[in-house]
């Protein structure tokens, strides 16, 4: 009765109403600690962002806050894809997932046609703006393996349904990504699906196995490289390589532990005098750390921490299978971007191309680490639609939920 | 919830078992986090004072701002030497964008090596001189070609406006300001003043970002000389022609003020230009009035007749049988140039008798020599305030062979500078008292006041009696005729003046005896004679030709500059002074177009002079007769505009001398644009903050 009195109020979208109420769930608010947290990693990186890049910009650009100001710009676009990311039916990404997955392959593939830019084809140049089909590739892997991991359920465990065709579709993309070069984010996909995997029940000795198939892979990517040959040799010994491959990461590990405990105090950044060309983007964590000491690294890798236990919450609290795997992934790539972003600025492991998500220098990655954001929202929400998915729409609450849902509804 | 089919499932959320496992994933990956947070606390607590001294290291630098260099200003407050912006190109390596084409361009346009500056272009530092004091042209040419990474900036130059006037005296300062030579040398320390240190950042391409608590430079002290640039001026032109024209090796020139000892001119021949002191060294170039020690021959005599007197042991009249110039002692016989049989002690003098002085120093003895030539100052020092002095050799009287005895009366056995005997000369100049030579009047710090003073000492080495003596005996040499002196064919004009010749055999260094033709032509004189002024020495060394003698070769520069002096200085001339019509026609027409040469030059200094200094002393000097032929005319330029460097260099170029008034741009000159007798002075004041220059077009000739 209800539904029809909704369905009645709602005529432009009455399938979905009636579906929504069908199902008679209620709409949770917003997780505000998750947003609280991602609006701080936001304006931290923002701050810093213009701290180490005033003096660069102004020697380049005639103007210090040139950086900033195109920080603001994409905030508000992201800020728009965010805000679609968490009002839209995410549900319409189940019956999206092949196309999505083939545009990213393809455009994966177009990169190579574009020119390279410092060595690398990673953009896709549309006039004054640039796109990092990296971006769209993680959103549908994600999406591929939360949709192909719903629809298999059980038969996860079986080596050849559960565990092969992920693997091959991720290793197409790793493949791709590894054209670019980009063995940074082939990692963080690499790992995500592993991940993902792991969580939905394979079997860990074939994710050992996967492992293994990959170190000889690695190996050869390594050796058979020169310049990832001589990145990983600067690891072992940064100072015989400090003015070249090991220069990034001395200067910051010298910013970093020059800011001691507390810091040498906002804006005060000594490095961020040309000693740093990549303060604003990878090695964010750098100016971070000299400005904030300690204290502000730290809080840094708390707010990730809380990104990652209360988007898993979200995940966990899905309604849905398709949504928890998808809010899993997301959470989790988040997460492994994070660690292993401080893991190089730290010197923990060797170099990567790899920013800090939400707090580096961002660009279209920004816009579309938003979007992620915003979905991650959006299913911690449990949205009133539910999907027109025949086996999603299924009545399943306590009476005691119904009742309290619809006191809501009517109110 | 539990017991949930497929189906329902999806309603359900993640299953248990995933959710487990979802947890055990995020503890894993918190551990991790954790695991970074812990290597970010061991950087930054535990390794912080390391990285703190690495980072320090990295970001600071000391800033020197050089002090401008003190001026040095002669008597009259002229600039000898002065500091002024010159412009010099640098090379920040790390901001050229074409190495290459940079250097190529760099190289055409400065005329340098183009291989040697692609090196320098390579280097990995921050910064490196392309060229240093460049001209105002090849800067402007440096700027309009815009090279990236090639940068243009000020520092003080050295500059010396009278250039090779005075050259080895003043010395010259390197290219950082350094006194190097000379009185730069010596007040190195004030004229350096304190140049501002301190900590800045720097960024990554070693540019200067910030710095806290600047401090000024302090400017260097001004030193005031008693060197008077007119005297100098002409004291270098008369002993340069004097040098040049005997194919002389070198020569001296020392001008002092008998009352109290100030060096008014000090000249050495080679000069050199120390504005381009390169080439100084190579020529041998120093201030040889203290530096080099001569046996300077007959001029002795002057002391060991001086001594003589002093002990009481002759008369000027006492009548002495010189032999008919020729005495042995021991093997070895002495000759005089003349066959007198025999001289007064003052026709000992003038007649330069060696065999009378011989017999001076004989009755003299050894002990009473010995004391009067160490009180004269011979073998010490005298004290002034230049490097490199020489003490000059006299071995201790007692140890003295009788041949020695006979030689040191006429002036070899022993070494002495010209500023010794000038000063000792000076002595009887001033009724026996000695002053110590002085060339620094005083030092003036930059706040005013005094911060260091000669040390001076006057003390007695004649009896009044024996300087009265002398001076009429001095001016008998100067006397004309069949038994006249030495000097006899050598008219100072306007003036009387008194002195003693000096042609000495030199000591060939290689076979240690006195060389058959190799001379030291000098003169030591004093004027006016009867109430001295000023003492002037000359020594000519190695003079080649038939002319050797000092009465030929170094008594006319005495002759020119004593009577380019006292005129300077105001000293009424002396009616009763032979003139050159006095002389033989023929030696006074040749000596006549010689003078008048040295007198235009003369002439010119002392108009410029009148007109740039308020008009005290030009009645003494607008008396001459004007002679043009001798002066050549140059353009004076327009220094309107104009910096203190490039004013400089205008001057330089157009062979004039530039006073220079205030600092910052030329506001006006004195005289205006136009012709000019070479050597003009030019007056140009400069005021700071004025309208901006005229743009200077690079291919504008200078």
């Amino acid at each position: 009765m209800i539904a029809e009195r909704l369905a009645a109020d709602a005529p432009a979208r009455p399938a979905l109403a009636q579906q929504a109420l069908a199902v008679d769930q209620p709409e949770r608010p917003y997780d505000l600690w998750l947003l609280g947290t991602v609006l701080a990693m936001l304006s931290l990186g923002t701050v810093e962002i213009y701290a180490s890049t005033a003096s660069a910009a102004f020697d380049k650009y005639g103007d210090p806050t040139y950086f900033l100001k195109r920080q603001i710009v994409f905030l508000g676009l992201g800020g728009f894809a965010m805000w679609i990311g968490a009002t839209f039916d995410y549900r319409r990404l189940y019956r999206l997932t092949y196309p999505l997955l083939l545009l990213a392959l393809g455009l994966l593939a177009a990169v190579q046609a574009m020119p390279a830019i410092n060595g690398a084809r990673r953009w896709i140049l549309l006039g004054p703006l640039s796109f990092q089909p990296v971006e769209l590739a993680k959103l549908a892997l994600i999406t591929y393996l939360a949709y192909s991991l719903r629809r298999k359920e059980e038969r996860v465990k079986s080596f050849t349904v559960g565990f092969v065709p992920h693997l091959v579709v991720c290793s197409l993309m790793m493949g791709l990504l590894l054209m670019q070069p980009d063995l940074g984010s082939s990692i963080i996909l690499g790992v995500t699906t592993l991940a993902m995997l792991f969580v939905a029940g394979a079997r860990i000795s074939y994710i050992v196995l996967a492992v293994l198939a990959a170190a000889p892979v690695a190996y050869q990517l390594v050796v058979g490289t020169p310049w990832r040959m001589q990145r990983f040799m600067a690891y072992f010994n940064p100072e015989a390589f400090s003015s070249r491959e090991a220069y990034q990461f001395l200067q910051a590990r010298l910013a970093i532990g020059s800011g001691g405990l507390t810091g040498v105090g906002l804006g005060e950044s000594r490095q961020s005098l040309g000693y740093m060309p990549e303060g604003h983007n990878d090695f964010i964590l750098a100016p971070i750390g000299e400005e904030l000491g300690f204290i502000g690294v730290a809080i840094v890798l708390v707010l990730f921490t809380i990104l990652l236990w209360r988007g898993v919450r979200a995940a966990l609290g899905a309604r849905d299978i398709f949504g928890g795997y998808l809010a899993f992934g997301v959470t989790m790539m988040f997460a492994l971007q994070a660690l292993l972003n401080v893991g190089v600025v730290l010197g923990v492991v060797p170099n990567k191309g790899i920013t800090l998500p939400l707090v580096s220098y961002g660009g279209t990655s920004l816009v579309f680490t938003m979007f992620l954001i915003g979905l991650l929202l959006n299913v911690g929400r449990r949205p009133l639609f539910a999907p027109r998915g025949r086996s999603l729409a299924q009545p399943g609450l306590s009476a005691a939920r119904r009742k309290r849902a619809r006191v809501r509804v009517v109110a | 919830m539990a017991t949930s089919d497929g189906a329902t499932r999806g309603m359900q959320g993640l299953p248990r078992a995933v959710k487990w496992r979802a947890w055990i994933a995020t503890a894993l990956v918190t551990l991790l986090l954790a695991g970074v947070g812990y290597r970010a606390w061991g950087l930054q607590v535990e390794d912080a004072e390391t990285f703190r001294e690495r980072a320090l290291r990295q970001h600071v630098h000391t800033v020197e701002i050089p002090a401008p260099r003190g001026a040095i200003l002669d008597a009259r407050g002229r600039p000898l030497a002065v500091t002024a912006d010159a412009e010099s190109i640098y090379v920040n390596p790390g901001a050229v964008v074409d190495v290459v084409t940079t250097a190529d361009r760099l190289a055409s346009l400065l005329d340098l090596d183009p291989a040697a500056m692609e090196a320098r272009l390579s280097s990995r530092r921050h910064f490196a001189w392309i060229a240093r004091h460049v001209t105002p042209a090849q800067a402007a040419a440096i700027r309009a070609a815009k090279l990236p990474g090639v940068e243009i900036t000020t520092e003080p130059r050295r500059w010396y406006p009278g250039r090779t006037s005075g050259g080895p005296l003043l010395g010259f300062a390197g290219i950082d300001g350094d006194g190097l030579d000379g009185l730069e040398l010596r007040f190195d320390k004030l004229l350096r003043g304190q140049r501002a240190r301190f900590d800045a950042l720097r960024d990554a391409r070693g540019k200067t970002a910030l710095a806290d608590g600047v401090v000024d430079a302090v400017p260097g002290a001004t030193v005031h000389l008693t060197i008077d640039r007119a005297i100098q001026d002409l004291t270098d032109a008369a002993l340069g022609e004097a040098v040049t024209s005997h194919g002389a090796k070198a020569g001296v020139a020392v001008v002092l003020d008998v009352h109290t000892g100030a060096v008014l001119a000090m000249s050495s021949w080679p000069t050199y230009d120390p504005n381009e002191p390169a080439d100084a060294v190579a020529a041998g170039a120093r201030n040889r009035a203290v530096t080099d020690v001569f046996e300077i021959g007959s001029v002795m005599k002057i002391f060991t007749v001086s001594a003589a007197l002093d002990a009481g042991v002759t008369r000027p009249d006492e009548m002495w049988d010189v032999e008919n110039g020729s005495y042995r002692i021991g093997n070895h016989t002495f000759r005089d140039t003349h066959h007198d049989p025999e001289l007064t002690t003052a026709g000992i003098i003038k007649r330069s008798s060696n065999v009378g002085a011989i017999k001076i120093a004989q009755r003299l003895g050894r002990d009473r020599f010995y004391a009067a030539l160490t009180r004269f100052g011979f073998g010490h020092r005298t004290g002034i305030e230049l490097p490199h002095e020489e003490t000059g050799t006299v071995r201790d009287g007692s140890r003295w062979r009788d041949i020695e005895l006979a030689t040191i009366a006429f002036g070899h056995g022993l070494t002495v500078t010209p500023l010794q005997v000038a000063s000792a000369l000076a002595a009887l100049g001033d009724g026996g008292t000695w002053h110590t030579p002085h060339l620094v009047d005083r030092v003036v710090g930059a706040d005013g006041a005094t911060v260091w003073q000669p040390t001076l000492e006057s003390r007695r080495i004649y009896e009044p009696k024996t300087a009265a003596q002398m001076l009429p005996i001095l001016a008998g040499v100067f006397e004309h005729g069949k038994h006249g002196g030495t000097a006899g064919n050598v008219v100072v004009e306007g003036f009387r003046a008194g002195g003693k010749t000096g042609t000495a055999h030199k000591l060939d260094p290689v076979t240690k005896r006195y060389a058959e033709h190799t001379y030291l032509a000098s003169f030591a004189g004093l004027a006016p004679i009867d109430d001295p002024r000023i003492a002037v020495v000359v020594v000519i060394d190695e003079p080649q030709g038939k002319d050797y003698f000092g009465g030929k070769v170094s008594a006319p520069v005495f002759a020119t500059v004593v009577s380019q002096t006292l005129r300077y200085l105001g000293v009424p001339g002396d009616p009763s002074a032979p003139t050159a019509e006095d002389l033989d026609p023929a030696l006074a027409a040749a000596k006549a177009r010689a003078d008048a040469r040295a007198e235009a030059r003369a002439k010119a200094d002392a108009k410029a002079r009148a007109k740039a200094d308020d008009d005290d002393d030009v009645a003494e000097v607008v008396d001459l007769p004007p002679v043009s032929e001798a002066v050549d005319d140059v353009d004076i330029p327009d220094f309107r505009g104009a910096s203190i460097a490039r004013a400089l260099d205008l001057a330089r170029t157009s062979g004039l001398v530039i006073d220079v008034d205030g600092s910052g741009r030329a506001v006006a000159q004195e005289p205006a644009p136009g012709r000019a007798p070479a050597g003009t002075v030019v007056r140009v004041t400069f005021a700071a903050g004025t309208a901006p220059p005229p743009p200077v077009s690079p291919e504008k000739p200078r």
